[in-house]
């Protein structure tokens, strides 16, 4: 049988099979860390390695593969790869947002300046009912917070909303900086998806 | 690292992210759905907090679930039972377990952040730890390397909490929480006592009711709490705990039957020796096996002293070296009999070395013959080819084992000596030999040839290592390429066999010529060009100190892109770092690194493990450079302490190190005492066989204390034998030498002999004549 087109595989994971999904993500393991390797700016490869990444991908992986269509496993691969080049994209976005100065403000929750978070989360503030919507927006995130997983909130309260360093937070959460990083891109998508079913109790903004 | 080898560890770690992945998956999928459980206290009842369900409800108290109102963060809350009407000692034990877990500070134990009463409730808040206990976890399955490598971190919380006086005494693996990320966290103090604590104190927990009833987890407790011996239980009883649970992780299985009645479990405790674990799990080799037999000796001296010293000998196992309990057992007593008997002793090592020879030829057919197998499997006609060609290596295979067979057995004016038989002779007879017979294999006399040069250079004749060397690095860059690993190896064993010899310059150039090979092979993102590259770096320094920085900072720079922030190799790199810049005067830069590093070792590999002892040596020597002696002089002591403790007093580290300190004290103005350390440093580098390379700069420097303490006579006939000997070792333009020469011509000064003071004068080369003071770093 040829092991790079095993369709039982795929079936079995994208069933909910998550022992079937971690053989086959061992399995392409080599070829989808050939395919990203030296993607990686220079410039962050001291913050950031490749494992950050894939890690991040394979738990995507087990997050949404109930959603792949495809049963073909050379498709899974692309499904894959896809994943892995959003996830070192948006790293390397966070990582230039924050050395330019702008994705990294000191912010308190409905404070005066409580819709920054918002806005590095792809919201906007730019209303004539400012004061309303930030109200809004910041008792909205801080609902959104709590829900989020016990670690992502971490790292969100420590970076985004304290105000301390990546480094200060990795140690503080007993992970390396690669890792807080991706954890903390975890953590703002997570907060997207809640904030996106919640925007419609927002005031409407702009 | 062979290819396969590479492979193997990429796989290997290509498993533990997506191991990682789904954890962290199963974390933010349930984060939204957590289970509602029952409460019997109002969600309330804890001021600041809102209880959300409970967790786990024990003999001592409940935990549940909560938030924490101002944070929103999930805390663990331990509420003791019965509230208001709890007994005396029940709050005393309570309160000792606040206390406990709020002195200890390590990432694998629970965190305390507040405790309180509240509405008759006593309580405390610690962090949440989502994960599963060690026993639900299940761990028989995992391999050998990565079940010890979460017992390692098992043993160094426990081990902060034996440094901190405190003992668990109810480890068991119910109390051990594996995070989400795979890591262990130590839970349930609420039967921990305090080493020095007052045995009569009424928050002390007793392990045996009056009613004989045993308190605590009998099948994890060791033989002095099943004896019901509080007075003996100390942390070596932690130590049994963890090798049941050791035994229990690597087999899946206890040590001896700890079901039935509680007579026959205490029995069994008491006297049962525990089966051996590879007789269970046949993957369990000697090494693992004498570690978690050392921990269930029934008699605590024969355990391992703390987990601080269980966790160091698991440390070493995973890091390929040599486990002390194995010394204890074997290597200790052949070189306590070595010492006895030279002669026997240099004899079975060149026989040692003989079968390590004969075991890399057999290895290497082994492979050979594998790959073999291989092709077997493939092609008829390839498996035809591959046939005879197996039967060929087979044959050569035979031909080396009669060889080396041959050469022991033989009839030899060596062996008429009977017990004085020298290593050389033994050695010699087989570098004669192995050129002419196996010529036309040159996989295998290459393979033969370096083992008989490290068995040469281990013995310190480096003359007789170096053409063993050469031929093997001219066999193998002929017959497997410059960039091989094999070829690459031998560049740098003759790389340290010329830096020991002095011959710095060609010594850099392999060290260049093997990180060139690495990069071209394993490509810039590998470790392994700038692990060498530290050691390069360590070799420039010698030679060219400023040009040193560039070659530190570059392998530093890519250690860490490889292999990130806290891997020892990067930990290692910045702590040699560090340490150059000390010796260079630049304490601000050198202090944070070598501080960091020492942190960080303490807290990786223990507080008594030699890398963390050689790391306190040098925090010591800062400062002394920032003139603070006091805390330099402690720090010494405790690096020699431990480095003693670990690597023996005759390694050349420890007397090193101790060298440092006699400076140090004669720095200060105690040229007595550093004297008499002197003294002891030579003899003991003098004992050895052959004597420790540094012997004559031991003996030059006890000249020089002598000299302060106005033993003139002494300090002069020990400058001349130093020198004398430096000079046969080094040459006359070696810096040590040159010290040397220094400190005579300032004692010839000082006893106004002007004429043999000009005479050494004459003696030191003209760029040196103004140079540094003597004896250099």
């Amino acid at each position: 049988m040829n092991e790079s087109r095993d369709s039982t595989l795929v079936d079995a994971a994208a069933a909910g099979d998550q022992d079937a999904l971690e053989r086959l993500l061992e399995r392409h393991a080599p070829e989808l860390r050939r395919r990203i390797a030296g993607l990686m700016p220079r410039r962050w490869r001291s913050l950031l390695s490749d494992d950050d990444i894939l890690q991040q991908t394979y738990a995507d992986a087990f997050l949404s593969i109930s959603r792949l269509q495809t049963r073909d496993e050379d498709v899974f691969l692309s499904w894959l790869a896809r994943m892995a080049r959003r996830n070192l994209i948006d790293a390397v976005r966070m990582l230039d947002a924050e050395k330019r100065g702008g994705g990294r403000r000191r912010v308190e929750p409905g404070g005066e300046s409580g819709l920054a978070l918002y806005e590095v989360l792809g919201g906007t503030s730019q209303t004539p009912s400012r004061q309303a919507a930030r109200i809004e927006a910041g008792q909205a995130l801080d609902q959104a917070l709590r829900r989020l997983p016990a670690e992502y909130q971490r790292v969100v309260r420590m970076f985004d909303l304290e105000g301390r360093s990546i480094e200060e937070a990795a140690e503080a959460m007993g992970r390396t900086t690669g890792a807080t990083y991706m954890l903390r891109i975890r953590a703002h998508r997570m907060l997207c998806e809640i904030m996106g079913t919640e925007s419609k109790y927002l005031s409407k903004l702009g | 690292m062979s290819d396969s080898d590479h492979n193997r560890a990429e796989s290997s770690s290509d498993r533990d992210l997506i191991r990682a992945a789904r954890a962290d998956a199963a974390d933010a999928a349930s984060a939204s759905i957590e289970p509602e459980g029952l409460l019997d206290l109002p969600a309330d009842a804890i001021p600041g907090y809102t209880l959300v369900r409970e967790i786990h409800r024990g003999g001592q108290g409940v935990i549940y679930l909560a938030i924490q109102q101002s944070t929103k963060r999930k805390v663990a809350i331990k509420v003791l039972h019965e509230g208001p009407f709890a007994g005396r000692r029940d709050r005393a034990r309570f309160e000792r377990e606040v206390e406990i877990l709020a002195s200890l500070n390590h990432p694998n134990v629970v965190v305390v952040h507040d405790s309180g009463r509240a509405a008759g409730q006593f309580y405390f808040v610690m962090d949440y730890i989502r994960g599963r206990t060690l026993d639900a976890a299940g761990s028989s399955d995992r391999r050998v390397d990565e079940t010890l490598g979460l017992f390692l971190s098992i043993c160094r919380a426990v081990s902060a909490a034996h440094l901190h006086g405190v003992i668990h005494r109810d480890l068991k693996p119910g109390n051990i929480i594996i995070d989400a990320q795979g890591q262990p966290h130590v839970v349930d103090f609420g039967l921990a006592k305090v080493a020095l604590g007052d045995m009569t104190d009424a928050s002390e927990p007793q392990l045996m009711t009056l009613t004989g009833q045993f308190v605590g987890s009998l099948p994890w407790a060791s033989p002095e709490q099943a004896a019901g011996a509080p007075d003996q239980v100390d942390v070596r009883s932690d130590v049994y705990s963890l090798g049941v649970i050791l035994y229990q992780m690597l087999t899946g299985r206890f040590p001896y039957e700890v079901a039935g009645n509680m007579r026959d479990v205490l029995d069994n405790i008491l006297r049962t020796e525990p089966a051996r674990p590879s007789t269970i799990r046949r993957k369990i080799d000697n090494e693992v096996e004498t570690i978690v037999l050392k921990c269930l000796s029934k008699e605590r001296d024969r355990r391992y002293q703390s987990a601080a010293e269980l966790a160091q000998d698991v440390a070493r196992y995973l890091a390929g070296e040599a486990i002390q309990a194995k010394r204890d057992s074997g290597w200790y007593v052949l070189r306590t009999w070595a010492r006895r008997h030279r002669a026997q002793a240099t004899a079975l090592v060149s026989i040692a070395m003989l079968v390590l020879a004969f075991g890399i030829v057999t290895g290497l057919m082994t492979r050979h013959l594998a790959r073999v197998n291989v092709d077997l499997a493939g092609q008829r006609q390839a498996a035809e080819a591959a046939a005879v060609e197996a039967r060929t290596q087979a044959a050569r295979a035979d031909r080396v084992q009669e060889f080396l067979a041959d050469l022991l057995a033989s009839p030899d004016p060596a062996w008429g000596l009977g017990r004085d038989v020298l290593v050389a002779q033994v050695l010699d007879r087989a570098a004669a030999r192995v050129g002419s017979e196996l010529k036309g294999e040159p996989e295998v006399e290459a393979a033969v040839r370096s083992a008989l040069g490290r068995a040469y250079f281990a013995l310190g004749m480096p003359d007789r290592a170096e053409p063993q060397y050469r031929r093997c690095l001219q066999l193998r860059e002929q017959h497997l390429g410059p960039s091989h690993p094999d070829t690459l190896n031998t560049k740098q064993n003759l790389a340290v066999l010329l830096r020991n010899t002095g011959r710095l310059a060609e010594a850099q150039g392999l060290y260049r010529q093997a990180i060139d090979g690495l990069l071209e092979r394993f490509g810039p993102d590998s470790p392994r060009p700038y692990r060498r590259m530290m050691n390069l770096a360590r070799l420039v320094e010698l030679t060219d100190p400023p040009a040193a920085e560039e070659v530190y900072q570059r392998a530093l720079d890519g250690l860490e892109r490889a292999l990130g922030d806290a891997h020892p190799d990067v930990l290692l790199c910045r702590n040699h770092y560090g340490l150059y810049l000390l010796k260079r005067g630049r304490l601000e830069q050198a202090g944070p690194l070598l501080e960091s590093t020492l942190a960080a070792f303490e807290e990786r590999f223990g507080v008594h493990h030699a890398v963390t002892a050689i790391a306190r040596y040098k925090v010591a020597r800062l400062r002394a450079a920032q003139s603070r002696p006091v805390e330099a002089e402690a720090l010494f002591t405790q690096a020699i302490e431990d480095l003693q403790a670990a690597k023996g007093p005759t390694h050349p580290d420890t007397l090193g190190v101790r060298h440092q300190l006699a400076r140090f004290l004669l720095d200060g103005g105690r040229a007595g005492q550093a004297a008499g350390l002197w003294r002891d440093i030579v003899a003991v580098a003098d004992s050895t066989t052959p004597p420790r390379r540094e012997l004559p700069v031991y003996r030059s420097w006890l000249g020089r204390a002598l000299m302060e303490t106005g033993e003139s006579a002494e300090a002069e006939a020990e400058l001349l034998a130093a020198r004398a000997a430096l000079v046969e070792q080094r040459g006359a333009g070696d810096k040590a030498t040159i010290a040397a020469t220094r400190f005579l011509i300032d004692l010839y000064d000082r006893v106004q002999r002007p004429r043999e003071a000009d005479r050494y004068r004459a003696m030191i080369p003209p760029r040196d004549s103004e140079g540094s003071p003597p004896g250099g770093g």
